[in-house]
């Protein structure tokens, strides 16, 4: 491949890449593959609490269902690949985890990250961590995901209804039913 | 993170020659949802029509010739399955229609209203074309 197309292929969009991807032309699925791979390590990382040898084997099966399945993306439904790949990430591994019961109950492992702690403890503006961390935990699984996505993985509303493929009015709900929540534990 | 996870999987796209699914395969699998949608409009509505009939029909008669309260002929004569039948044909467009596209975006609410709606006007519409007796005839000692 000449360095001309290498370069046009680096400042194209997600959504052009992967409409140019066959078994002929395969670079723009490795130029997809750099982009996402460390953002979705670290998103199966928090939200599924996994151990790096079971992201990668998932990271595998997700590039290759997004390479299998680029033709079920369509521009026209207005939906972003980033929200697309996501949500093909979440239902691969919720399904894969159940399938094999290796995890009675899907887990976030949110107190062995600090730089996430700190991240959101700041938007939420709770200074002690540890606070945070008893507060998310009595939250439910979907609202737990929706502070992920939302604060760690600063999805709009748009996309994290896209990812968790649920109204748009539900995920403002939520969220705000979220910031009440954490008012009320505050007081 | 393993290095070669990249180089290993665009070696098996290539060695194994795998390729994407075509554009109609998921053209197909949608089509084919809104189809089961349609569908479960359609059989919402037949299992609508007999209970349109039970509203309809003269009990004057039988309450007389059974010695029956109007309200015990009211629980007695309701037709539970074929309610049941069109709330589980209404629930099933619901989850096909869903699926379908973006549709997951619209409220679940909305949408099951709606495929109530549906098929309450489509069965009220088979039942003034006539057809209920039939439909009652047809699937027997359903009540």
């Amino acid at each position: 491949m000449s360095k001309n197309s290498n370069d046009l292929y680096n400042s194209a969009s997600d959504e052009e890449l992967l409409a140019r991807i066959s078994l002929e032309e395969i670079t723009p699925f490795s130029i997809l593959f750099d982009r996402y791979k460390d953002r979705l390590f670290s998103f199966l990382k928090i939200r599924f609490a996994l151990k790096n040898e079971l992201i990668d084997e998932a990271l595998q099966e997700i590039f290759l269902k997004v390479y299998l399945h680029k033709n079920d993306f369509d521009p026209e439904l207005k939906i972003k690949f980033s929200s697309w790949i996501y949500k093909i990430a979440y239902n691969y591994t919720v399904d894969k985890l159940r399938h094999e019961k290796k995890f009675s109950t899907l887990s976030i492992d949110l107190a062995t990250n600090e730089s996430l702690l700190t991240k959101i403890s700041d938007q939420v503006g709770i200074e002690a961590k540890t606070d945070f961390v008893k507060i998310f935990h009595k939250l439910q699984e979907t609202e737990q995901e929706i502070v992920v996505l939302r604060f760690f993985e600063e999805k709009s509303y748009e996309e994290i209804s896209d990812i968790l493929q649920m109204p748009l009015g539900t995920v403002g709900t939520i969220l705000r039913k979220i910031s009440t929540f954490f008012k009320k534990e505050l007081l | 993170m393993n290095t070669n996870m990249k180089d290993d999987l665009i070696a098996k796209i290539q060695n194994q020659k795998i390729t994407p699914y075509p554009k109609y395969y998921f053209l197909l699998k949608n089509y084919a949802l809104m189809f089961l949608s349609v569908l479960n409009i359609i059989l919402g509505a037949i299992a609508f029509c007999p209970i349109f009939l039970y509203f309809h029909r003269d009990r004057w008669d039988v309450m007389s010739q059974f010695k029956m309260t109007p309200i015990e002929y009211w629980i007695e004569a309701i037709p539970f399955i074929w309610i049941i039948f069109f709330l589980f044909f209404t629930y099933l467009a619901f989850q096909s229609f869903k699926k379908v596209h973006r549709n997951y975006r619209y409220s679940p609410f909305l949408m099951v209203i709606s495929s109530l709606i549906l098929s309450m006007s489509l069965g009220f519409f088979i039942h003034i074309s006539g057809f209920s007796p039939t439909i009652e005839q047809i699937i027997p000692h359903i009540h």
